[in-house]
């Protein structure tokens, strides 16, 4: 889906971020120093960079400054306001803090992408989901979907090949404040793989949620 | 109510009475002089008056006949001779004769004897005098009465003086106790602002110190107290800084293994992953474990050199020469380094695990700072009776802000590396508690590039 470059000095942290966005579709590059991240941002372009701020030679902040056009956001260990607002102030899209959840990252991503506007067609079968259009066909042919459901098979399709519990879904595709039961999210999900035929692509994982698979 | 009000009002009040009782008392023994005079004038002018009249009353009885009339002229005539001040009586036995129809009763006996004095004092101020005059054929009894409106006006005025006088001067003293007791206060009052300030939490502020006074002594003291403790609280700032410092660090230092962990054991959890993907997740998460608990390890030790009590023995370096070497070989291998030793000194008095802790501490960061094919050399020598403990290698070195950092818990030069090894950060800081420890002073020389010199210097007493 996009281009992300990984600017993190831990290998282990860049492995995992690699691992997940993976997931969902990202291609990573990762880099473990500022200064080979931006030497290789000379050669090759990238949708969007994920900085880490206590970086070998060249500092996140530092990093910054020299970097144009990318979105940025910002994943350290330091959590404090100070560091908040001065790598919000230099330009970063938003400033995530470790520890963080793999689906908070994910999240976040998706709303700094779209917020770059790319319209993408996704193909889960014989089934195509225009995100922007919020139209869904298969074969060519329209599917209706009531905006419940469409928003339950975007926050999947956003997640991709990552379970979602249930009530993670409730809170990713109804909001916060709904008031639902969780059986809603079983009706809703059974109804999504009827209309679409994705029996297998929406994958029961025991015990915990479902898992759309790609 | 305030000290200066106190000592004011006790001053004004101990002078005004002081100053009364004393005029009091120098008055009244005067006028007891005065008086006492006063008597012996009047008793010496009833003689000679007495004398007279005694001559003259001998006359008259030796012609006979002697009539109230008689005797009234001769008493007037004698009366007559003085001022107005004198009144007489006189008493023919029982019959008051003088002055003409008083008819005053004589209310005295002559038991007392004769020449009686006595003062009356109250309205009219009066010495009076009295006795027999003639003693024959009537007995005459006199009183002599003088009345003292001159002394009692003398007195009457000094006193009204007095009064006055006494008056002026205490508001004056007033004045003027006032004026310098404000002053005397003033370095109290300023010195109460300064300790308000220093209670409200300004530590700069000072009393002055001009004047060589109690007050400005204890102005002087104070700001030496004030020093002081403005000096401490400096220090155990700077101590809770460090300590706040160390305690975010550590915090932060939690975190990248424990994203790590959380991460993978989370990807696990929710990503398709196959049989062999798994298992590389489960050696992360095995992997940063291990790094939590060396952390957790090194922590204790390092409080363990700050509380407990370490015994200092006498113990042979050879021995201690080849435990470290062997220890180090792995890494030397590993890493393509030399490793060298040469120890000048045969035995020293320190703790032995603390020692060789220190060293390998030290020679495994130098290792660590070295590519392949490195050198390493660290040994023991004396010099002016020091023991000096040098490591040197050359390896990538430190700039100078790293330099200046290194010594600070968990900093790490080489950040991705050294985590990736699982070296806590700790190193030199767990050396420096040592160093502390044996009282010794450690020195780093570092040269980007070119490699790093450390040396630690032990005080006199660690040599056998």
């Amino acid at each position: 889906m996009a281009n992300i470059l990984v600017v993190e000095d831990d290998r282990h942290i860049s492995e995992l971020v690699k691992r997940n966005l993976s997931l969902v579709g990202h291609i990573c590059t990762c880099v473990y120093d500022g200064l080979s991240g931006l030497d290789i941002l000379e050669k090759q372009s990238f949708d969007l960079i994920l900085l880490d701020v206590m970086l070998p030679g060249v500092s996140g902040f530092e990093f910054i400054t020299k970097v144009s056009g990318t979105p940025i956001i910002f994943v350290t260990a330091k959590g404090n306001l100070e560091d908040r607002l001065q790598g919000l102030s230099l330009g970063a899209e938003d400033y995530i803090v470790k520890p963080f959840e793999m689906l908070e990252l994910i999240a976040r991503i998706n709303v700094v992408l779209r917020r770059s506007e790319r319209d993408e067609v996704i193909q889960i079968g014989d089934v195509q989901v225009d995100l922007k259009k919020r139209v869904v066909s298969r074969n060519g042919q329209e599917i209706v979907l009531t905006p419940q459901e469409f928003s339950l098979l975007e926050v999947l399709i956003l997640n991709k090949n990552i379970a979602l519990s249930r009530d993670k879904l409730l809170e990713l595709a109804w909001g916060y404040d709904y008031m639902g039961d969780t059986k809603t999210v079983d009706v809703h999900i059974q109804k999504l793989r009827k209309k679409l035929g994705l029996e297998n692509e929406i994958r029961t994982i025991t015990k915990l949620g479902y898992r759309l698979e790609i | 109510m305030k000290l200066w009000q106190k000592v004011y009002l006790v001053t004004i009040t101990l002078f005004v009475v002081l100053l009364n009782v004393g005029m009091y008392v120098v008055f009244e023994l005067t006028y007891q002089k005065d008086i006492a005079v006063e008597q012996k004038q009047a008793e010496a002018q009833y003689n000679i008056l007495t004398n007279g009249l005694i001559r003259s009353i001998d006359s008259l009885y030796q012609q006979g006949d002697v009539t109230d009339a008689k005797l009234q002229r001769v008493i007037s005539s004698f009366e007559g001779y003085y001022d107005d001040e004198i009144f007489l009586t006189l008493w023919r036995g029982e019959n008051c004769v003088y002055p003409k129809n008083a008819d005053v009763l004589r209310d005295w006996s002559t038991d007392a004897g004769n020449n009686q004095l006595i003062l009356e004092g109250k309205d009219i101020m009066s010495v009076t005098v009295q006795g027999i005059l003639y003693e024959g054929e009537d007995i005459l009894y006199l009183r002599y009465e003088k009345e003292l409106t001159e002394l009692a006006d003398v007195w009457d005025k000094l006193q009204i003086k007095y009064i006055v006088i006494s008056l002026v001067f205490s508001f004056i003293l007033a004045i003027i106790l006032f004026i310098v007791l404000r002053k005397t206060m003033k370095p109290i009052d300023e010195l109460t602002q300064v300790v308000d300030n220093m209670a409200d939490g300004n530590m700069e502020s000072r009393a002055s110190e001009q004047g060589n006074d109690e007050i400005a002594t204890l102005g002087k003291h104070f700001n030496q107290m004030a020093d002081k403790i403005q000096e401490n609280i400096e220090l155990i700032r700077q101590e809770s800084d460090a300590k706040q410092e160390f305690v975010d660090n550590f915090a932060h230092e939690l975190k990248s293994p424990l994203t790590s962990i959380y991460g993978f054991a989370e990807y696990i959890q929710k990503a398709n992953v196959s049989e062999e993907e798994k298992m590389q997740c489960m050696e992360y998460i095995m992997a940063e474990s291990k790094n939590l608990l060396q952390l957790s390890y090194t922590m204790l030790d390092m409080a363990k050199i700050r509380n407990e009590e370490f015994s200092v023995e006498e113990f042979d370096l050879c021995e201690v020469e080849e435990q470290i070497n062997s220890r180090m070989t792995s890494i030397c291998v590993e890493r393509e380094v030399t490793l060298s030793s040469d120890i000048c000194v045969q035995k020293i008095n320190a703790n032995k695990v603390l020692f060789i802790s220190l060293i390998s501490n030290l020679v495994q960061n130098s290792i660590y700072a070295c590519e392949n094919g490195g050198q390493v050399s660290w040994g023991i020598d004396e010099m002016n009776n020091t023991v000096r403990l040098y490591v040197k290698d050359n390896g990538c070195g430190m700039t100078e802000e790293q330099l200046n950092r290194v010594k600070e818990p968990f900093y790490r030069v080489d950040k991705a590396r050294s985590r990736e090894e699982g070296r806590t950060g700790l190193g030199l800081a767990i050396c420096a508690e040592i160093v502390e420890y044996h009282k010794g002073q450690m020195e780093i020389q570092s040269e980007m590039g070119k490699g790093t010199n450390i040396f630690v210097k032990f005080p006199v007493k660690f040599t056998v």
